[in-house]
């Protein structure tokens, strides 16, 4: 026995050594003594292996502890002290991983395992390789130093185990640097176990990929690990993006090593060949391209690789096609002995859907039958086949190829194969082949038979269509105008201007489609969907409206008790206390709790401090809603059932005739300021409704002063009566200013501008008081006069509004700031305007810190906020604002606009809902046209269709009219340059809305194709041809724009385009000269579109 | 071919395929299969240019909303929105896996199209001339046909005899492919008795359908699901008759049609369903208001109240 390797020596080197001097102690062993010493220590591993086990809340030891108490007695340590000194996690506890000993703890556990490697038998030596999250991490390059000792080892099993070992490689290199060095450690045992070899081969590429890569000059291996490791094709997952053939020193070092004959040339151009023929990332391909091209492979090398060199023709990646081609070209193309097989993946190649490959695949047949005819009708017969390729131009190149051939060029199956393919075919590809097809069908091809349309008579029955259509709906301002429009282009051959629809509250003249719960089931079941569902402002309106009317004593409670069972069962587990599961159950079940329990008890759920309930009560039934809530409940003690603020209008709007009869209705203690802040912002700005509206209530208000009735009176009265009411409120806030959350919200620090005229003080904020409730109302009161300045109202309310100077002293003070200037603040308070880039900006900036509450009493301050493309709010608060306040909806659009046109927009789900405001009839869209067209050409397809039917919408409801349309998309078309495909997707789009979008599209590429294609890359104009050619195929009409017409004659005169096909295609459609304007006859689209 | 794999060499290399473990819920979507299948209309018939031209238009990214593919001749095109006031085209969710069509299109000859109009389930049946290749797309990417739920639709009171049953199990077995027709013909059964017996054992896990030949064929799913197996919804819903859960407030049989509304209390609520079940057996409307329909509509199937109240109406009406 080695002098040095006995117990003792063993024992001190596992626990103060390292791993060389243990392989150097355990080398010179023989089998016998490796067994003898392993019985000695087995017992021991066991022990000092469980104490490197892992258990939080063990008592810990030292190592050299450990060691002394073994090494005194080793015997005596395993009977008496083992159990309690090196316990489960003596070693590996939390107290001992904090104070930093687990490198120590790691090196110990790994030269027990090295120890083992060394010493066990064969079951016992593969469980070293195995590995529990338990123990510590292995150490960098434990497999090397533990796969030396085992190769070491004279045992014959030694093979089996180190091969094992290689083939779970990638389960046992979890830990960063455990398996470095596993390449050399496979070239060691190589070149010890020559006879190893076919047992370790199919482990050399992967572990060359591994490491052994990692030495750039591959120094240390031998020819065929280098070339095992360039071959292996890792799995997809982590080393399938390394391709070492990309690191230039690889390269390099592979040069060398074949220059100096110790790589042989010929394995490494068969290896290429091989992986060119693989399915390749297009940046590996090019890396084994031109790998292959610096081997500057010679002519007779070449030669001896033809059959190989074809079979790339067809390779999956196109680079690799591309090369192969060339080669092909230079050398085979003469060489008949592989016509055959090359006219057969060339034809197969001209299937391709890349078509640069396919049509240098059909160049290189016309080269090869060129020279060698006798090859003419194989060839042929080949490239019948490529017909079917999907691009149009190569299926035309091909078809007049053919056309050049004479019958009895094809053979009689050749022909019938030309027969079928051929049917496929567009028409006008088919023209070349006209003279074979006749021959092989004995009839001529099918040609299209227009008939052209009688346009007079067709004008006709639309325009009866339209007066119909009239006559149901008298009052529709927009059919009026397209009638006229038709009449007049009928009695002068021009077309008459049409004019766009004005914007306006007109929607809420429309009969009211508000849907209350029918019966009291329903209103049951409606609040106990909780599931996946946010209640919309509208649901509440719902529900407590049908609280208020349904009372539970009146109905047949027990069916409507036991629909609400299963959310009232939650009641205890959001009263119990637990603060990190807070967030916890479906996100609508508090809300639809705390109204089934009011429903059902009539009185409010209280929740204890600290419950579930408690926590969350502010987010998901904020203060308002509860105030609300109460007032219901009062309604139902006091027998009454009407709630005055519910809509009668799904899009919000409430009718000032409703309004009034419900607030002269209500019993003055039941009028709740509040709820009629909230009606108030839903009246529409019609004059008529509003006049009866006030005639009904002045008698009413007039008899009382109170902020109530001057509410009503400056939101609906006369100017003179109104300034009353104005004045009323002034004065009061300069007696006692108002000290809403608002303006506290609003103080921010840093800054100029805006961020100055809100720093203001802390203040208590008392929503109760009676200044607050009267500040609330007189905001209220002044948007349902004033509006937003949209549906024609800025001009009746100029002499009011002057009133409200910015310099107010009262709004001064509140501020609390001397000096500041109160006006923006004034401004976007009283006098709200359009929202713009440099707005939203300011406001961002000034109120960054501020979280908004859902139910702010101030819904037209949000849009300014929104409008800054880093605000967030949930994107179902957008049609909750709008629908609050139906007027927003023009600021809400503006937003989404203003975040269009940003690119740092991180909610996108937000910007879509404010852009989707643009549809209701409310928005004026006439200023906005051509940022809202900027939407179309953006890259998410959900914004883009978004735009799209903002478009089809306003075309379709008057707002933009088919011209104005057209001249806006014409400039985009023209001006849109990269990312021209999402533009041309979006006009497919907005073709297949209607026959509006249809004419508008074809209007707008007319324009655009007019004003000159010269500028224009040939890719998009292809697809601006193909575009009008798609539209122009569901209608009889033809280009009729004389300018676009000039520029599509001068492109069908180009040579070798494929603009001048589609060009040709577009211009054999006739043109009549009694065609109107396809917009024209959309504006009366017959019966059934 | 061997017990555990499949190999195929060419001139060129090799592929092998290997057994492999499926889940459960994989293999009972077969069972889903073949009723979506069944349930699939033929919508269109490319040639191999259109088809050609179509698919390579296919975008490789997801998309939230579903693509609309209109396979025009010569001019197909992939819209992201429906075409108004037009029927020729076809609504795909997901549509992105369609681009697994591309490894069959070189060989292509005619790519024929059917859809399932209630959850939107496609088959698209690529021919090329000598074998087909069926590419079948769940509803959504997100679940496959096991949550499609469409078996379901089709079940309803009506019981088969057990003996039938036992001796039809026998004959599919020797029948190989047929048609409802041919199994009524063999057994001397009426063809609505055979339908339904066809549809026992179809839920059983015998026999698939191959929707482009119209034919039924026999296989064995590699797990015996044997007579007593449910569906977890159909043990919902019987456990919900045997509490006599269920309230019909309203049922009617009009043009072979069943219409019916009622409560039924379930372990969690008590929920409002109405339902209509078409003549051919298929449940073509359902609503109810528990969470299982709140979320997915019918696009998965029937929930258990659903499938209760349709027992119950069927009986009673």
């Amino acid at each position: 026995m080695n002098a040095g390797a006995d117990f003792p020596t063993l024992l001190e080197e596992v626990f103060h050594g390292d791993g060389r001097q243990l392989r150097h102690l355990l080398q010179p062993l023989t089998a016998e003594q490796r067994r003898a010493l392993f019985s000695e220590f087995k017992d021991l591993l066991k022990v000092l292996k469980r104490a490197c086990r892992f258990r939080a809340d063990a008592k810990g030891v030292s190592l050299s502890e450990l060691y002394h108490a073994i090494r005194d007695d080793p015997t005596a340590f395993l009977r008496e002290r083992a159990d309690t000194l090196a316990a489960q996690g003596a070693l590996n506890n939390a107290q001992l991983i904090r104070q930093l000993f687990y490198t120590q703890l790691m090196e110990f556990y790994n030269r027990l395992q090295l120890l083992q490697a060394g010493l066990a038998g064969k079951g016992s030596t593969a469980s070293v390789f195995r590995y529990s999250a338990q123990y510590p991490v292995w150490c960098t390059q434990f497999m090397l130093h533990a796969g030396r000792i085992l190769l070491d080892r004279p045992e014959p099993w030694v093979r089996d185990t180190l091969t094992h070992m290689f083939a779970g490689l990638e389960n046992r290199t979890r830990f960063t640097g455990a398996d470095l060095g596993v390449a050399r450690l496979l070239q060691e045992a190589r070149q010890r176990h020559p006879d190893w070899a076919e047992a370790l081969a199919p482990h050399l590429g992967r572990a060359m990929r591994r490491d052994g890569f990692f030495s750039r000059t591959l120094n240390g291996y031998d020819a065929g690990m280098i070339l095992a490791g360039l071959e292996y094709d890792p799995p997809s997952g982590t080393m399938a993006s390394f391709e070492p053939l990309m690191d230039p020193k690889v390269a390099e070092s592979l040069f060398t090593r074949m220059a100096d004959g110790r790589l042989p040339r010929a394995d490494l151009i068969a290896l290429t060949l091989r992986k060119l023929q693989g399915p390749l990332q297009p940046g590996v391909a090019k890396t084994w391209i031109e790998c292959q091209q610096r081997l500057a492979l010679s002519d007779t090398e070449i030669q001896g690789q033809a059959e190989a060199f074809i079979n790339l023709l067809n390779a999956p990646a196109p680079a690799v096609s591309k090369r192969a081609l060339r080669i092909i070209e230079k050398y085979f193309l003469t060489d008949t002995r592989q016509g055959e097989e090359l006219i057969s993946a060339l034809g197969y190649l001209l299937q391709n859907p890349v078509q640069v490959l396919a049509k240098s695949s059909l160049r290189l047949l016309k080269k090869l039958v060129k020279s060698n005819p006798e090859l003419t009708r194989p060839a042929l017969n080949a490239a019948i086949a490529g017909l079917s390729n999907p691009h149009a131009a190569l299926r035309h190149e091909l078809a007049r190829w053919f056309g050049a051939f004479p019958v009895s060029s094809f053979g009689d199956e050749a022909l019938q194969r030309l027969q079928e393919a051929a049917i496929a075919l567009p028409v006008v590809e088919q023209a070349s082949l006209t003279s074979l097809l006749t021959v092989a069908n004995n009839k001529p091809p099918v040609t299209h038979d227009a008939t052209p349309l009688d346009y007079r008579a067709d004008l006709d029955a639309r325009l009866a269509l339209l007066q119909q259509r009239l006559k149901e709906q008298p009052n529709n301002g927009v059919l009026r105008q397209r009638l006229a429009v038709l009449e007049g282009y009928l009695a002068t051959g021009q077309c008459p201007p049409l004019e766009p629809a004005v914007a306006g509250h007109a929607s809420a003249l429309s009969a009211p489609d508000f849907a209350l719960h029918e019966t009291a089931e329903a209103l049951a079941a409606d609040v106990v969907r909780t599931q996946r569902r946010v209640f919309t402002q509208a649901d509440y309106d719902r529900i407590l409206a049908g609280m208020a009317r349904f009372t539970l004593s009146d109905h047949d409670t027990g069916r409507i008790r036991a629909i609400l069972a299963p959310l009232l069962s939650r009641l205890d587990h959001w009263r119990q206390t637990a603060i990190s599961e807070a967030g916890s159950g479906p996100s609508g079940e508090l809300a639809g709790l705390i109204l089934a329990h009011a429903w059902q008890t009539g009185e409010w759920i209280a929740f204890p401090k600290g419950s579930r309930g408690e926590q969350l009560l502010n987010i998901q039934f904020g203060p308002a809603l509860r105030r609300r809530l109460k007032h219901v409940l009062a309604l139902r003690a006091a027998g009454q059932e009407t709630l005055l603020s519910v809509p009668t209008h799904t899009t919000g709007w409430l009718t000032p005739e409703v309004f009034a009869e419900r607030f002269a209705r209500l019993p003055r203690p039941l009028l709740d300021a509040d709820e009629l802040s909230a009606a108030l912002y839903r009246l529409p700005a019609l004059p008529e409704p509003r006049a009866i509206a006030w005639t009904r209530l002045a008698s009413l208000v007039e008899s009382r002063s109170e902020a109530l009735d001057e509410a009503v009176a400056l939101a609906l009265a006369p100017d003179d009566r109104a300034r009353r009411s104005l004045d009323w409120f002034l004065d009061r806030f300069a007696r006692q200013p108002p000290n809403e959350q608002l303006f506290q919200s609003l103080a921010s620090i840093g800054g100029s501008g805006l961020v100055e005229t809100f720093r203001v003080k802390v203040l208590h904020h008392t929503p109760e008081t009676p200044e607050n409730t009267a500040f609330r109302l007189f905001n209220a009161a002044l948007r349902c006069r004033f509006g937003l300045d949209d549906a024609q109202i800025g001009g009746r309310a100029s002499a009011l509004a002057e009133r409200l100077a910015p310099r107010a002293g009262w709004l001064s003070r509140v501020l609390q700031h001397p000096g500041a200037d109160s006006s923006p603040f004034a401004e976007l308070l009283f006098a709200p305007r359009p929202v713009t880039e440099t707005l939203a900006d300011a406001v961002h900036t000034a109120a960054a810190s501020v979280s908004f509450i859902y139910d702010t009493p101030y819904p037209f301050l949000w849009p300014y906020l929104l409008a800054h493309p880093q605000q967030f709010a949930a994107p179902g608060r957008v049609a909750d604002l709008a629908y609050q306040f139906p007027p927003l909806a023009q600021r809400l659009f503006e937003a989404g606009l203003c975040r269009q046109g940003r690119k740092e927009d991180y909610y996108r789900d937000l910007t879509l809902k404010l852009l989707m405001q643009g549809r209701l009839p409310q928005v004026d869209v006439r200023p906005h046209l051509a940022r809202a067209a900027r939407g179309l050409a953006v890259a998410q397809p959900a914004q883009r269709e978004v735009c799209v039917d903002l478009m089809a919408q306003w075309l379709n409801d008057g707002r933009m009219t088919p011209v104005d349309g057209a001249i806006t998309l014409a400039t985009l078309i023209r001006e849109t340059g990269q990312g021209f495909a999402h533009l041309n997707q979006a006009l497919a789009s907005l073709r297949v809305t209607g026959p509006l979008g249809s004419a508008t599209v074809l209007l707008a590429l007319e324009r655009a194709i007019g004003g000159g294609v010269a500028g224009f890359p040939s890719r998009k104009l292809s697809l601006i041809l193909d575009q009008l050619s798609t539209v122009l195929e569901d209608t009889p009409y033809a280009v009729s724009e004389p300018a676009a017409r000039d520029v599509l004659s001068t492109l069908a005169t180009v040579k070798k385009s494929v603009s001048r096909d589609k060009a040709n295609a577009l211009l054999t459609r006739p043109l009549m000269t009694d065609q109107p304007p396809a917009w024209v006859l959309a504006l009366a689209p017959p019966a059934g579109e | 071919m061997g017990e555990q794999s499949i190999k195929l060499e060419t001139a060129q290399g090799a592929a092998v395929e290997h057994k492999v473990k499926l889940p459960e819920r994989w293999i009972k979507g077969f069972l889903q299969v073949q009723a979506v299948h069944r349930q699939a209309q033929p919508r269109f018939e490319l040639d191999r240019l259109t088809a050609g031209q179509l698919l390579m238009q296919i975008p490789a990214s997801a998309s939230k909303t579903p693509l609309f593919l209109v396979p025009r001749r010569h001019k197909p095109e992939i819209l992201h929105r429906q075409p108004v006031g037009k029927d020729g085209f076809i609504a795909v969710n997901d549509g992105q896996r369609l681009r697994l069509l591309h490894t069959v299109l070189p060989d292509l000859k005619t790519l024929r199209v059917y859809q399932t109009e209630a959850t939107g389930a496609s088959l698209w049946v690529a021919d090329t001339g000598t074998a087909q290749f069926t590419l079948g797309l769940s509803g959504a990417a997100a679940h496959g046909f096991s949550g499609d739920g469409d078996a379901l639709r089709q079940l309803s009171a009506v019981d088969a005899d057990e003996a039938d049953l036992a001796l039809a199990r026998a004959a599919v077995a020797s029948l190989n492919h047929f048609s409802i027709a041919d199994l009524a013909q063999h057994q001397d059964l009426a063809l609505p008795y055979a339908t339904e017996i066809v549809d026992r054992l179809a839920q059983q896990g015998v026999l698939g359908f191959d929707r482009d030949r119209d034919l039924y064929f026999y296989r064995q799913l590699p797990f015996m699901l044997g007579d007593r197996y449910q569906p977890d919804r159909l043990k919902g819903s019987q456990a919900l008759l045997a509490k006599q859960a269920v309230d019909v407030e309203h049922c009617e049989w009009r043009n072979g049609e069943l219409i019916a509304n009622g409560w039924v209390r379930g372990e969690s609520g008590y929920y409002p369903v109405t339902l209509r079940v078409d003549a051919q057996g298929y449940l073509q409307e359902g609503h109810c208001t528990c969470p299982w329909i709140d979320q997915h509509e019918l696009r998965r199937g029937p929930c258990k109240h659903l499938l209760a109240l349709r027992f119950v109406a069927e009986q009673t009406g």
